[in-house]
């Protein structure tokens, strides 16, 4: 009955989130490690509250690299003080992957500048890839190396958390986003859906 | 006139309300395979064999991607600049592109004509009003049609319709023109191969060299599309090493010297034998077609869309034996419960055009996968699948249907 009612309150209880800003495109790479570069970041300038959440692509070649990494988020490059900070094992990165790096919300962060930062110990043997889009991509934003502004930018994308209500009038504010976007296809699907609605309703009534 | 309408009501109320769950699912789902099929359409048009099976998932024979080439042609008024990076650009960009809906309603038409006609074949090839009735309703209503054609956008509805449009043509005793159906349903995939001996030796009993020249007949047109394309190696490395040709080997059992026997190739040769040796009716040629692709999908770890194959069979043979709904119920739970441990792109994040987030939530597996090893599960779920099958292969085998040549 206990493992019963976890089953439930595990899929009842989602956590709800939703993509505030990506850039996904990369096209290019930056190594971190060993006789390479000590940090890479990026600067980004969230579009919603709640930002909790920050998956950065990276590739750990044959998962070589196990040392800690750091991750932190400041107000800017320039900024001693980390708003978050995360440490993780080199082991968590894999390849071609996704690395998802979770930390306590922060709650008013939208239409503010951050910049998250990757960094690792200069002593530590091996690396591994960063990878980035060659060129400015994402246009609210630079990527840094070394604490230095350099060309493109990293391969990142940004999570909110939502409560169900936010949840869904995102989805319908975003689908009506689509739809004044592409009125014209609108028209004719709204007009097609509807005319199909009138037969049937005819049809069923049809004594 | 009236009376004739009124007669066909429910069929009316039926099918549009059929095309109306179709016309509410298209635009608001997708799944990056309809996109790659048309990346790999589009540049088989623009640059050729070498171009579009350079991609590692171009592994279906050419007229698929042909065919969605040529509808990509007739859309074309309708498109606009941004297609074609909707199709090449990476998924999160294409799928938050502002045509999105648009392209992906556009895509999943043609599917649409095959899917009418297979409801209006399988309408057309039952005897009784009740029949007819209860198969469109079947056909129009399943869930499972919906969610891999409608939904998720593959084309596996395309070469099912040639095998039901054979099927109908045997009834009508076209039997070649029958056999040359399953070749062109071969090329747009090749599983209809799997029922041309079958159908050649129920349709044509008795008649040696006419078995003969309907194999050739059927084997015709599936050679004639894709001999142009085998001398380009781009095409018969990507299309001859395909995992979907290998997945029938897996389930079997090591004989030695690093060999296996294969369940489902040991059952189709003993089919074929049997077929060989007795006269079968004709009338239950959709029996043996839903034999042969059940049969499959219970042998194997088959991907959710290939299920769309064998349904219209498995409806004639539940309408024909009166089948209790309850078989239906089981496995489209079991169909879903599949469904629901693929990755989630496959459930769930199907409504990415609407949310592209959905594609980052963890899909049901990873959650399950706290408590007990996915793919045991999935194994769990595909044994009571297969056990099922087998026990409605059995209940349903007509009686008296074989007599000896």
């Amino acid at each position: 009955m206990k493992i019963f009612s976890v089953i439930i309150a595990l899929f009842l209880t989602p956590i709800l989130f939703k993509i505030d800003i990506y850039q996904t495109k990369s096209n290019d790479v930056v190594l971190l490690g060993y006789g390479v570069n000590q940090s890479v970041g990026q600067t980004f300038t969230a579009k919603h509250n709640n930002i909790y959440n920050i998956k950065i692509l990276v590739n750990n070649s044959n998962l070589e690299y196990k040392q800690p990494v750091i991750f932190s988020i400041k107000n800017s490059p320039s900024d001693n003080t980390d708003l978050r900070q995360i440490k993780f094992s080199g082991e968590n990165i894999g390849s071609n992957y996704w690395l998802p790096i979770k930390f306590p919300p922060l709650p008013d962060s939208k239409d503010k500048m951050y910049y998250f930062e990757l960094r690792v110990d200069p002593q530590s043997s091996k690396n591994f890839e960063v990878r980035r889009s060659k060129t400015d991509t994402y246009r609210y934003g630079n990527a840094y190396v070394n604490k230095q502004e350099s060309n493109g930018d990293f391969s990142f994308k940004v999570y909110y958390k939502v409560n169900i209500i936010e949840y869904f009038s995102s989805i319908f504010s975003d689908l009506y986003a689509k739809i004044t976007e592409d009125r014209q296809f609108f028209m004719f699907y709204l007009s097609l859906v509807t005319l199909i609605c009138i037969f049937l309703l005819y049809e069923v009534f049809l004594k | 006139m009236f009376l004739l309408f009124r007669k066909h009501q429910k069929v009316i109320s039926i099918f549009l309300a059929g095309i109306l769950l179709r016309l509410l699912i298209m635009p608001f789902t997708g799944h990056w395979d309809l996109t790659s099929l048309h990346q790999v359409a589009q540049s088989l048009y623009s640059g050729g064999t070498n171009a579009a099976y350079q991609y590692y998932y171009a592994i279906y024979p050419p007229l698929a991607y042909i065919f969605l080439g040529f509808w990509q042609k007739i859309i074309n008024p309708f498109l606009f600049s941004d297609f074609l990076s909707f199709l090449n650009n990476e998924v999160f960009v294409s799928f938050s592109s502002s045509h999105a809906l648009r392209y992906f309603f556009l895509l999943k038409i043609p599917y649409m004509f095959f899917d009418i006609g297979i409801g209006i074949l399988l309408y057309s090839m039952m005897n009784e009003q009740e029949k007819k009735d209860k198969i469109f309703l079947l056909w129009f209503f399943n869930p499972i049609t919906l969610y891999a054609t409608f939904a998720w956008g593959t084309l596996d509805i395309i070469p099912t319709f040639f095998i039901v449009l054979s099927l109908f043509l045997v009834n009508k005793n076209h039997n070649m023109i029958s056999a040359v159906m399953l070749g062109i349903g071969a090329s747009f995939k090749a599983f209809p191969l799997l029922l041309l001996l079958p159908l050649c030796l129920i349709s044509m009993s008795g008649v040696g060299k006419k078995k003969i020249f309907a194999i050739i007949f059927g084997l015709a047109p599936f050679l004639l599309i894709l001999f142009p394309f085998l001398k380009n190696s781009n095409f018969v490395a990507s299309f001859f090493s395909s995992e979907q040709i290998q997945i029938i080997q897996h389930a079997g059992f090591y004989i030695g010297r690093g060999e296996n026997l294969s369940l489902y190739y040991i059952f189709y040769a003993l089919l074929i034998l049997f077929l060989s040796n007795y006269k079968i009716k004709k009338e239950h040629l959709s029996w043996f077609f839903f034999l042969v692709l059940f049969v499959f999908y219970a042998f194997s770890a088959f991907t959710p869309q290939w299920f769309v194959w064998g349904l219209p069979f498995f409806f004639m043979v539940c309408v024909h034996s009166n089948l209790s709904n309850k078989w239906l119920v089981f496995i489209t739970i079991l169909y879903f419960s599949i469904v629901l441990l693929f990755e989630v792109t496959l459930n769930f994040g199907l409504f990415a055009p609407l949310d592209i987030s959905l594609l980052d939530y963890p899909s049901i597996g990873d959650k399950v996968s706290s408590f007990i090893n996915t793919n045991r599960l999935m194994g769990i779920i595909r044994s009571c699948l297969s056990g099922i099958i087998l026990w409605l292969v059995y209940i349903t085998k007509p009686k008296r249907f074989y007599e000896d040549i």
